[in-house]
């Protein structure tokens, strides 16, 4: 009997495995955004009847995206097409495994394009990739019954003042009153118990795109300048100070252990969601994710504004191409259509992200109207400006050396000048000086 | 007789030896030659020399073995101690010693992976299992101390039943005149089991120390969610430190120099836990 | 009297804690996989009220997440169980009862090759199939592992060596040749090693993460990495990770229920190598 059953296990092993339907005339590709893949894959729909090619859309999860691709590229096994965002970007295009836009692609389509996505990804005098998504500003979402309950409305929480070098300021005020340990006391008051928060008031974290980044622009620093690091000067360590003592001194925040990179950087995210953040500062590309998962009314303030104003980070996302792929024209075509009002109508008017062709914009902000969820804050607060985003080679290098003096400052184990400096002199090294 | 068995010896060795040296020694061989080499994955290796032999001077490799030996230590202590002391109760014959046997294989069968997930769940800070019970938040996975701890506790957890049987079987090979020797002399229990037990089966001791410290040096799948080698590099093994060389930092000569090291210490290791043994049989 | 009675009540109490830090972690995750969120959320771990299949209808609403990796592990896990079972049985009665020169140091080579830590072949394994092209395909799955499992042969060394030589050398004066003798004798005497064996090779395939995350890339996802990813991205979503590890967990303890007695007396004769 047991020869028999080996067979037969070994016949239907081999035969799932072949089963696998492999159709050389498929392109893929890949990101790591589920939600947009959903819009991809009904916008590609037309792109197949059109051209006749199917696109099979791969979703690899954020937290192995960046290491399964550089394994896949170098193995020759990646996808013909995938996203790239500015941090890592410049890495492949050194190596030759990504191609540039033709020029005269990028000369017939640019003016359709958002200009910060062609600034961001220009090296060398070429486009890197087809600009897909491009952020709205950064906001601040609010949970409105939380709010209610602490007898304050969302106009109480839009354009929160706050100041490094006062005393108190807003935003504290505004956050200590959010906050609630298990016996609902606020910070501040006597037999008020950090370690049994129940309530967050403010989602400060460790957290660079949705909340260093704003607050060392709101103090008048900088995260990097060009390429170099530049967040120890003294008005970045006030902000980024200001940032960990909101974690470790005013206690309107969950504990650095919880949100710390690598493993935290859902975490405000998740507790928002299950009703205990009040206010949670964040980007467009939560969204889709609160709309889904809140069951409690929210909606979006604008961002809190620190000394120097409200200023928000914008960062695109481009399709690159791969220079190995072994069908170069149906690439091409791929890429035309994903760069082209067509291609991207899907992304916006599903409002899943805020499309980089600029005539595929108009359906984002309806189809959240339709929701009940004005966005113009997230789309205002660019008008004041913007900080530079992450951005040179060797950038994840410099992200692994800095992380561990970093997350020491924001858990309190590190003071933010000793602590700052030398996350930025780990990271300046790791860039290669 | 010898000719037939030559052939039979060599056709029957094949696929097995096809495979150790197809996949167990051409790869040592590609190893070192890795250590030779300059190699990010995107751009074809180009040669660096003695080059990559600075990552030994980096302290990272010192502190993995570090962590590596405190989690084993830990770990091999609870399952070595908890395997002898269950394999006695298992060999006792009291009721529901056969339903114990068998549910002790089940931690040895889950995968390691899982019980990384599970042991987070645990420990979250949180939301966690303890932090349910205690009420209040549990820093247990972000203190350097602790977290070791933690991650030694849950080897164990995959360890000790696996220990208890095999004690289990040793313990009954042991003769049956020994142990009345031993009750005759006054030793109760637990004096038989510490005093003559535990050195008879010193062999199997040896064995299992061999299985754990085998083991040790390849955790990693358990490691990644349960603190993913954190905090702070407090329990990053040293498989998880060759990983991130290679694929995290993108220093595949780097992580071969890593590799190639970590092997001769487990040799050391594995060495002198089987001289020790030889040493005292005889 | 009173001293054995002392010892036997200790045994008993070791007995029931050793019961329930064994268990208890699996029934918690099983008890955690039927709970919806929102009870989760509200009351922690508890008796699911009411029991709930939402966790696992979200897992398997898109088939990448979960379903493929199911099929494709149980796949990978079969074909390497057979292939690896058949070449130990050959391997294995060649340790255990042929002799030539260089058998002991070969079977050492062998004992090498699975004491050293597996990333150490991986490193230059995933280079090799890199420059082949095989990374991201069935055969990078598979092919590393097929051949030889020194655990396998091991174990299968050990009981053919406990079959009693009479009876071998009564085959052999019938005129039986070595194929003869592993099919007709060897291999029926020997038939709970060999189930434990299938058991063990299937079930450290299934439970492989490493590996497969390095080289299986997305086309052929497996159960452990699947789970991996589900961890890291709803990190606080603890209902619907622990359906997915419930489901990562199960088969190989089924597995063992059926096959438990052979395989607990493998273990146990574990000590004697």
């Amino acid at each position: 009997m047991l020869p028999a059953v080996a067979v037969a296990t070994l016949v239907a092993g081999v035969l799932t495995a072949c089963s696998e339907p492999v159709d050389d005339g498929d392109l893929t590709l890949r990101l790591w955004d589920p939600q947009v893949a959903e819009a991809y894959r009904a916008s590609l729909a037309d792109f197949e009847t059109a051209h006749g090619i199917h696109v099979d859309v791969v979703v690899v999860p954020w937290a192995d995206y960046w290491t399964q691709l550089r394994a896949d590229l170098g193995a020759g096994a990646g996808d013909d097409v995938f996203w790239v965002n500015a941090a890592n970007f410049q890495d492949y295009a050194r190596a030759g495994v990504i191609a540039p836009v033709p020029a005269d692609e990028v000369a017939a389509r640019q003016a359709d394009w958002a200009p910060a996505a062609i600034a961001q990804y220009t090296l060398d005098g070429r486009l890197w990739g087809v600009p897909q998504i491009t952020d709205p500003g950064i906001g601040l979402l609010y949970n409105a019954d939380l709010l209610a309950a602490a007898g304050l409305g969302p106009a109480d929480v839009a354009g929160l003042d706050w100041d490094p070098a006062a005393p108190d300021d807003e935003l504290r005020e505004t956050a200590r009153a959010l906050t609630l340990d298990a016996d609902g006391r606020h910070p501040g008051e006597p037999g008020f118990d950090p370690a049994r928060l129940r309530q967050y008031g403010f989602g400060a974290a460790n957290d660079l795109n949705g909340v260093l980044l704003q607050f060392l622009a709101g103090n008048g620093a900088a995260w990097q300048e060009g390429d170099e690091f530049v967040f120890a000067s003294e008005p970045g360590v006030g902000a980024l100070g200001y940032v960990a003592d909101l974690i470790t001194t005013e206690h309107v925040a969950p504990n650095a252990a919880d949100t710390n990179p690598p493993t935290g950087g859902d975490f405000v995210r998740d507790q928002f969601l299950q009703g205990r953040v009040a206010l949670f500062p964040t980007g467009a590309y939560n969204l889709a994710n609160v709309a889904e998962g809140a069951d409690f009314a929210w909606g979006i303030a604008p961002l809190p504004s620190g000394p120097a104003g409200a200023v928000s980070v914008t960062n695109s996302v481009v399709a690159a191409a791969n220079a190995r792929s072994d069908d170069p024209d149906g690439q091409r075509l791929l890429l035309e259509w994903l760069g082209s009002a067509d291609g991207q109508r899907a992304i916006g008017d599903s409002g899943v992200a805020l499309p980089a062709v600029l005539s595929a914009q108009s359906g984002y902000a309806g189809s959240w109207a339709a929701r009940g969820v004005d966005v113009a804050p997230l789309l205002e607060v660019l008008g004041n400006g913007t900080i530079q985003p992450p951005q040179g080679a060797r950038y994840a290098d410099a992200a692994a050396a800095m992380e561990s003096a970093l997350n020491d400052v924001f858990l309190g184990r590190r003071d933010p000048e000793s602590g700052l400096r030398a996350a930025q002199d780990a990271a300046n090294a790791a860039r290669g000086g | 007789m010898t000719r037939r068995v030559g052939r039979t010896a060599a056709l029957w060795l094949a696929p097995s030896a096809l495979g150790v040296g197809l996949f167990f020694l051409a790869p040592l061989a590609v190893l070192v030659w890795l250590t030779t080499q300059s190699w990010d994955l995107l751009a074809p290796p180009s040669w660096a020399g003695a080059g990559n032999l600075a990552i030994l001077g980096d302290g990272g490799l010192l502190r993995a073995l570090l962590a590596t030996v405190v989690i084993g230590a830990l770990a091999l202590a609870i399952e070595l101690l908890g395997g002898f002391a269950l394999a006695h109760v298992l060999t006792s014959g009291a009721p529901g010693s056969a339903v114990l046997r068998t549910l002790l294989l089940l931690p040895w069968l889950t995968a390691p992976l899982a019980v990384g997930v599970v042991a987070r769940w645990v420990v979250a800070p949180s939301d966690g299992l303890l932090a349910h019970l205690v009420g209040a938040r549990v820093d247990l996975v972000a203190d350097p101390v602790a977290a070791p701890v933690i991650v030694a506790l849950a080897v164990a957890w995959q360890g000790t039943g696996f220990a208890a049987l095999v004690y289990a079987g040793a313990l009954a090979a042991v003769p049956r005149e020994v142990r009345l020797a031993g009750s005759l002399d006054g030793l109760g229990r637990w004096g038989v089991a510490w005093r003559l037990d535990w050195p008879i089966v010193a062999p199997t001791t040896a064995f299992l120390a061999v299985v754990g410290v085998v083991q040790v040096f390849g955790l990693y799948d358990l490691v990644v969610p349960l603190t993913g080698g954190g905090p702070d590099r407090a329990t990053e093994t040293v498989a998880m430190h060759i990983v991130r060389a290679a694929w995290e930092r993108f220093d595949v000569g780097g992580a071969a120099v890593l590799a190639v090291a970590v092997v001769a210490v487990e040799a050391v290791l594995v060495a002198a836990i089987l001289r020790r043994t030889a040493g005292r049989l005889r | 009297m009173s001293r054995r009675r002392e010892s036997r009540v200790a045994g008993t109490v070791v007995a029931v804690a050793a019961t329930a830090l064994t268990v208890g972690p699996l029934l918690a995750i099983g008890l955690l996989a039927f709970t919806g969120p929102d009870q989760f959320a509200r009351d922690g771990l508890g008796i699911p009220s009411p029991w709930t299949l939402e966790n696992f209808a979200a897992l398997f609403a898109d088939p990448a997440t979960m379903l493929r990796p199911l099929l494709l592990t149980t796949a990978v896990a079969a074909i390497l169980a057979v292939v690896q079972t058949a070449t130990a049985v050959l391997a294995a009665y060649v340790f255990a009862r042929l002799e030539f020169r260089g058998r002991d140091a070969l079977f050492a080579v062998y004992l090498a090759s699975y004491l050293a830590p597996p990333v150490v072949t991986f490193l230059p394994l995933y280079s090799a199939f890199a420059a082949a092209g095989l990374i991201g395909t069935f055969w990078a799955l598979v092919l590393p592992f097929a051949l030889a499992s020194p655990y396998a042969i091991l174990l299968l060394r050990q009981a053919f060596r406990a079959i009693p030589a009479e009876i071998l050398d009564a085959a052999e004066l019938d005129g039986a040749g070595h194929a003869t003798v592993l099919r007709a004798v060897v291999v029926p005497l020997a038939r709970p090693a060999i189930a434990t064996v299938l058991l063990v090779a299937a079930v450290s395939a299934w439970n492989a993460y490493l590996w497969p995350r390095l080289a299986a890339g997305v086309r052929f996802p497996q159960v452990q990495v699947a789970i991996g990813s589900l961890q890291s991205q709803y990190d606080s979503n603890w209902t619907l990770v622990m359906a997915g590890t419930v489901l990562a967990v199960i088969p190989p303890l089924l597995a063992a229920v059926v096959v438990q007695r052979p395989l607990r007396r493998a273990l146990e004769l574990q000590a004697g190598s």
